[in-house]
């Protein structure tokens, strides 16, 4: 499969057919989507029309823009105006967004076409991909296996070769976790780099929306087109944003720091054993890499109970307005309006929907908002500070992306507490706004994740985005080309 | 902190959330939110009287849209057009009662009847 770069400069040269690059997208569509089950809506026709309007662009004589002819796929909490939008939750099933969210509009004006809705943890609440509503989405290296979460449709479609570009939303990790574990590129930008507007949201103050992609540089190039103030976002930060792909891709002289509670004891000892190889391949190509003794992120233990707290409030009520009257599907004896809310509600969104929705409205309730909600905005407060402040002295800060590879399918899935703990290592950047990514960097040798990838996180300052991809740029580039999932190259 | 969440208080909270669950459901999602908050409660020792003021958006976001009003085309339409449920121009609804007459008299279940009164 060739680049997103490659493809757009192929079309935008006339060199190549958007037809023929989206018929070669859907024939890998056919032979690879039973294996991994990415997609709620492989959405055709659509993506068809999408290749047709480039092709015209182009017999007008136009430049189709920046990502011509490059099939990319959408989690399906982001509107398409006219497509399905269900979230990953049966509440919104059969229901059709009335507009285009700000990305779709960036990526249409660009020349992308749009192919398939993928699937989700059910309203992006999810670390496996088995909380969507619909059906599970399996991981490309291991069918076994879970592809991570909540953005896993993206990341399984882009991992076994589908499309080489994909969109996802982070909350706590769910773009650079299923990244990490499909192992492909996902990177979260910095809070209000990218507008939220047409994205079913979930937790308002820390929800973005991000490239996955096959290679680093594409992930650069989709950042690019979809980054930019939207006037229609409150949460949008004004001003230009500066081009990623601009950035020179060079690791030498800059200063990244290992902070040791990345180094967690609960991560796997063979995942850090790939961390420690991806830091020497840091230090070769000229970066100066130094441990951070525990201490300076002394709060990043808190953040697993603070994401929680924080999202699930927000969610409890970004959620209200899901109730079977003005959206989506309905159940109802048909008698009285306050049982229609609680039998839709109640019999529509999963168990997962359910668990958060009842803990943030405990969090936000009378009585225990200051022990709980008001003291978790506190402490992210705290945590932001101590990252903020580590950033006066590093450029960038690595560590692993995931304590542990893939699981087996069903291992966590009764086991919130332990669900939880795949957000141990992307909280915190959440948190803290800050622009991160996750890199390919191996595969595990031994034990219970043997033959499967471990991701790289590289996390910045907030607003430094191009430097953080610059940076995943110039590793893969040190590296060499990442190992691709045994899906990557079959054919029918 | 002690152990905040009994049968009683799920109930009332997934009253307040409008959620629907059965018995067994409501023991279970009890559980569940408990060893949750167990496992959260480790923020009740954090030190926050040197916190910086607490915000729930990090400080680079943009300042709020301007607030005025602006013309969408068809708006009855299109917002009409996102429900399943809608006559006459309005979003369709059963008649709103009382949650106490509600629980004296439950309605018997079945499927949704013709006769439901549209409220705007």
């Amino acid at each position: 499969m060739l680049t997103a770069r490659r493809i757009a400069d192929q079309v935008r040269a006339g060199d190549l057919d958007p037809i023929d690059v989206l018929e070669q997208a859907l024939q890998r569509l056919a032979v690879r989507e039973e294996h991994v089950r990415a997609y709620l809506d492989p959405d055709v026709e659509f993506a068809r029309r999408m290749a047709d309007v480039v092709v015209e662009r182009l017999n007008r004589g136009e430049d189709p823009g920046r990502l011509a002819g490059v099939p990319v796929s959408l989690k399906d909490n982001i509107a398409v105006a006219g497509r399905s939008l269900t979230a990953g939750s049966r509440a919104l099933e059969g229901y059709r967004a009335p507009h285009d969210s700000c990305v779709a509009e960036r990526l249409i004006a660009e020349g992308a076409v749009l192919l398939g809705r993928t699937n989700l943890d059910e309203f992006g609440m999810g670390a496996s991909t088995e909380s969507s509503g619909f059906h599970a989405t399996l991981n490309p290296w291991d069918r076994e296996r879970v592809p991570g979460g909540s953005s896993g449709g993206s990341a399984a479609a882009v991992a076994a070769g589908i499309v080489p570009l994909a969109l996802g939303t982070e909350t706590g990790g769910s773009i650079r976790q299923p990244a990490a574990l499909c192992g492909v590129t996902g990177f979260k930008p910095s809070y209000g780099a990218v507008s939220r507007r047409g994205v079913v949201a979930f937790g308002s103050s820390l929800d973005q929306v991000g490239p996955i992609a096959a290679h680093a540089e594409d992930a650069a190039l989709l950042y690019d087109v979809i980054a930019g103030h939207d006037p229609l976002d409150s949460t949008s930060a004004p001003g230009e944003r500066a081009s990623a792909l601009s950035v020179r891709a060079d690791l030498e002289g800059l200063r990244i720091g290992i902070p040791e509670e990345f180094l967690d004891e609960r991560v796997d000892k063979r995942v850090l054993q790939q961390i420690e190889k991806a830091v020497q391949v840091l230090g070769d190509a000229g970066a100066i890499t130094k441990r951070i003794p525990r201490g300076r992120l002394a709060h990043m233990q808190h953040s697993i109970a603070v994401y929680h707290l924080v999202a699930c409030s927000e969610a409890s009520t970004n959620l209200a307005r899901f109730d079977g009257v003005r959206f989506g599907p309905r159940v109802s004896d048909g008698h009285a309006l306050w049982p229609l809310y609680e039998d839709t509600r109640g019999t529509l969104f999963g168990p997962e929907v359910r668990r958060r929705i009842v803990l943030g409205t405990f969090a936000l309730s009378a009585g225990h908002a200051d022990a709980w909600y008001r003291r978790a905005l506190s402490v992210r407060a705290l945590i932001r500070r101590e990252f903020q402040q580590l950033f006066d002295d590093y450029d960038l800060l690595a560590g692993p992306t995931s304590p542990f590879g893939a699981f087996p399918l069903g291992e966590k899935l009764d086991d919130p507490v332990a669900m939880s703990l795949c957000d141990l290592l992307t909280a915190p950047a959440c948190l803290a706004g800050l622009p991160s990514v996750s890199v390919p960097c191996g595969l595990v040798r031994k034990g219970s994740f043997k033959g499967l990838p471990v991701g790289l996180c590289l996390t910045g300052a907030q607003g430094d985005d191009p430097r953080v991809l610059a940076a995943a740029r110039a590793f893969e580039v040190a590296r060499g080309e990442p190992e691709r999932s045994p899906l990557w190259e079959l054919e029918a | 902190m002690p152990d905040l969440i009994d049968i009683e208080l799920l109930r009332q909270l997934t009253r307040l959330a409008r959620l629907g669950v059965s018995p067994d459901e409501a023991e279970a999602l009890a559980e569940d939110v408990a060893a949750l908050l167990a496992h959260f409660e480790s923020i009740a020792s954090v030190e926050i009287d040197d916190a910086p003021e607490s915000s729930d958006t990090p400080a680079n976001a943009g300042s709020p849209a301007v607030d005025e009003a602006t013309l969408w085309p068809q708006p009855q339409d299109t917002l009409l057009s996102l429900s399943a449920h809608t006559q006459d121009g309005f979003y369709a609804v059963p008649t709103q009662r009382e949650r106490t007459e509600i629980e004296r008299a439950p309605p018997a279940s079945g499927a949704a009847r013709d006769d439901d009164e549209p409220q705007a």
